[in-house]
This record gives structure tokens, sequence and C-alpha cells, in this order.
């Protein structure tokens, strides 16, 4: 009885789960695309994402280091953006790179107040990796497709 | 300064062609400091308000897969007619010559245990107001060599250091020590925010001044050959709703006339986060330091303590902690009992 019990649970809370992952994908699919220069990539998807913007390779398949780029504490989406990649609050986000970057393990990310200086900074910089909302416009050499 | 023998000039000429070039300088200079409030009692009551260390960091993306980190700290110093002395505490070219994996050559910390791995000198970083009591007695903070570095791999992030250098002040390669130190460790991080990691080091000292070895208070210079081995294990989760880290050492120390002593520490800290910038804590620390060692001397010391971090920004906090102090010095034959009310304000900038 008590090991159905903590089946159903466990089943229960599993779905819960991935229902919650799937609306963030889906939050995430219809109001940001992702963009980088000379990744080498044209398609990725969100598991992948994360682990990118959490410093997982230093560098892309084309050899070029990764440049993480951010939205600052200014941009209008910071908040969203921190809690879908990272799972976290954006001050959880600093904290978590300020740290990476201490220890000298990753280079230090890149913060901007809008899409404009993110397309700017990532149109100008190889290897530079970063979203900004579905309606900016960017040129399609930089646009990386999110897949399921 | 580090003597460089022809094959390793050569390894770089090798190596300089790989190099790419960046295609443009990224350079970042962060500040990191601390001013600290003290009061002790025992049989009296002391108080103490200092200006702790001062720490400028300077990172560089020198080249797309060389980058400099340097780390120059400007501490108390009761020789220096200021009161403060500065010293280079990490200045180190890294090369990453594939994928995750590097080689860094320079001063740096032995990434022996989580504690002197992640937050070096940095007290906006600590969630306690001390490092643990193994860090004066135990712990080879700085080494000056050649590291091979690897993370991030695999599924469980796996990571791995091999260290070849010096502990010692003399800052070249076996000066101090019979041969070049070697540190070998590992960690995975299965999880975002936990960390589970197991080092070990090896040093063989002769007549070596080790003042700058472990920050240690009064550490003895041996003219005998002494083996000095430390196994440390570390557990870190910081989690939402719990944060908890321990550091596990155990330090071996041998010499032919009076043999082996094995001594032990253990530092545990567990944090509750109120919400995420309020985190009560509490936690012990002990270390002990067997009869036959000769670096350290016979003692023992114990450690309660409970306290609070207030984080106004990631660069700005608060710590108040109030610690009970057991240390009974053997050697000495003197013991100590005290309470230690301390508060600290750790920024960076």
């Amino acid at each position: 009885m008590v090991f159905r019990i903590i089946f159903y649970l466990s089943l229960i809370f599993s779905l819960l789960t991935s229902v919650k992952a799937t609306a963030q994908e889906l939050d995430f699919s219809s109001n940001y695309q992702i963009i980088a220069n000379e990744s080498g990539l044209t398609e990725m998807n969100i598991a992948d994402l994360r682990k990118r913007f959490k410093g997982k390779y230093y560098s892309w398949e084309t050899k070029i280091d990764v440049i993480i780029v951010l939205p600052s504490s200014k941009h209008k989406n910071a908040e969203e953006i921190s809690r879908i990649i990272y799972d976290k609050s954006f001050y959880g986000v600093k904290k978590f790179w300020l740290s990476l970057v201490f220890q000298g393990r990753f280079n230090a990310p890149n913060f901007f107040d809008s899409d404009e200086e993110i397309i700017d900074f990532i149109s100008k910089n190889k290897g530079a990796l970063g979203f900004v909302s579905k309606k900016a416009s960017v040129s399609e050499k930089f646009v990386i497709t999110l897949i399921p | 300064m580090i003597k460089l023998k022809p094959k390793i000039l050569l390894f770089f000429m090798i190596v300089y062609p790989l190099v790419g070039v960046t295609q443009k300088l990224r350079t970042s200079i962060n500040g990191y400091g601390h001013m600290d409030c003290d009061v002790y009692v025992d049989d009296s009551v002391t108080s103490f308000l200092d200006i702790g260390e001062h720490d400028l960091f300077i990172t560089s993306a020198l080249t797309n897969n060389i980058s400099f980190l340097g780390e120059i700290v400007v501490k108390p110093l009761s020789s220096s007619p200021s009161g403060f002395g500065a010293s280079i505490e990490r200045a180190r070219l890294k090369f990453q010559y594939y994928k995750n994996h590097s080689l860094i050559i320079g001063k740096m910390h032995t990434p022996v245990s989580f504690w002197n791995d992640v937050y070096h000198h940095g007290r906006v970083f600590f969630p306690t107001i001390d490092r643990p009591l193994s860090f004066s007695y135990f712990t080879p903070v700085h080494v000056v060599g050649i590291r091979f570095q690897g993370q991030n791999l695999g599924d469980l992030n796996f990571g791995y250091d091999v260290v070849l250098g010096n502990t010692t002040m003399s800052g070249q390669l076996t000066g101090g020590s019979t041969r070049p130190s070697i540190t070998l460790a590992a960690h995975i991080k299965p999880k975002d925010q936990m960390r589970i990691g197991f080092g070990l080091f090896n040093e063989d000292y002769k007549d070596a001044d080790l003042s700058g070895h472990n920050h240690s208070h009064g550490i003895n210079t041996v003219t005998e050959q002494i083996s000095f081995n430390l196994a440390n294990f570390s557990f870190a989760n910081f989690g939402n709703k719990l944060h908890v880290l321990d550091e596990f050492s155990m330090n071996i120390t041998s010499m032919d006339s009076i043999g082996m002593a094995e001594n032990f520490s253990n530092y545990i800290y567990i944090g509750v986060p109120i919400k995420e910038r309020y985190i009560p804590f509490f936690g012990f620390d002990f270390l002990s330091v067997e009869v036959k060692d000769q670096l350290n001397r016979e003692q023992f010391r114990i450690k309660y303590f409970v306290g609070y971090r207030h984080e106004f920004t990631p660069m700005l906090n608060v710590k108040a902690q109030v610690e009970y102090y057991y240390s009974d010095m053997t050697y000495m034959n003197r013991t100590n009992m005290k309470w230690e009310y301390k508060i600290q304000l750790a920024y960076g900038f």
C-alpha cells in the first residue's frame, strides 16, 4: 500500500515537472530566438542550450571560444530568461557567474541592457551566444533554430 | 622564479603555432575586500576592528585559447610600517589545448579541496566568516607550477586537476622541497549546485619556509626531511532550501627519526536560507594533530558556530557569527576556551 502511494505520488510529481518544463520550452521558443556568431550550429534543443549557457563547453564545434551574452538587470526580460535557462533568479545567475569567473573556470559573460545591444555585440564577436525576443530583427546567418 | 628547462621551452615553441589570435582583447578588473569586527571573551575581553584583505582581480582573454588570471592582495602585515603588505596570490596563464582540457602555468591555489579551489581570497563568496581550521595547519594554499585541468566532462560534469609544483615560499619548482609537489584532484557535479570532490597532495620538505604554505600560525621549520601527505574529501550542495559544505582532511606526516603522524580535520557548514538572500547557518570545525607531528605539533581544536549571512547584492554581504572555541595546545601545555563574536562586511566591485 505504502509503495503504491509513493509510486503514484512520484508519477504525479514527474508529470507536473515535465509539464512545467514543456511550458517553459514553449514560452521560450515562442518568445525568444537564439543567436550565435560562427557557432557551426543551425539548430539546438533546450537542454543543450541550457548547458552552453551554464559554461559546460569552452568552445564551439568550429573551435572558436564560447562567449556568453546575457541580459543585464536593466533588460526587461532578465528575470524570465534567468528562470527559463538557469532555473534561478537574476540575482542567482549573477552569483553563479561571479563565482565561476573568480574560480578561473570560465571567461566572464557579457551583460547588455537591450536586445539591440545584444545583437550588435554578437554580430561583432565570433563565438558569441545569446538570445533576443522574437520580434527583434536579426540576420538569418546568426539564428539557431530551437528543436524539441 | 620558475626555472624552465629546454624541453619545456621547446614544448611552448611547438605549441605557439596552435595558439589562435583573438579578435578583441577582453579584460575585466574587479576588486574584493572585507572589514571585520571581533570580540573575544575568555578570562578577559579583547576586541578588534580590522581592515582585511583587499584583492585586485584581473582576467583577460589574450587569444582565443589563452587567458590570464591575476589576484593581487593587499593584506594586514604587522612587520610593515603601514601595517599592510602586498602579495601576488594568483598569476596564471591558461592554455585551452583541447575542448574542455587546459594547461595552466603560474601561481595558483592548490585544487586539493573545494574551499581552496572555489573561494580563494574572496570573502564575499565565503559561506562563513572564517576558513576551515585545516587552512591554518594542513592545506597547502598556494602552489607555483604546472597544472593539467579538465572540467564539465560527460553527464556528471567530471573534472580533474593534476598539479606539479612547489608550495613553499622559494618560488622555484623544487626549492625548499626535495622534489616537486604533486596534487591529484577529481570532482563531479551531478547537479548545478552540487559538487563532490576528492583530492590528494604530497610534497617532501627540508629546511623549507612554509609561512606562505597554509596561512599558519607559527608553523615549524623542520631541518630533517619530512614527507607531507594530505587526503581531502569535499561535499558541497548549495540548493534553494539547504546549503551543506563538508570538508574532511586527513594529513599524514612522516620523518625517519620519529615515524608517522596521522592528523584529522573536519569542517561542516549547514545553511538554511529563509529567502534567497537571508541565510542563517550553523556548524562545527575540529582539528587534531598527533604527538609525532613536527610541523604543526600536538594539538586539538574545536569550534561550534551559529550565524547569519545577509546578502544585499551578489557583491555585498554582512555575516554575524557567534563561536565557542576550545583549543588544547598540548605541546605548549596550554588550553583555552573562549566565546568569539564576529561581524564581517564583505564586498566586491
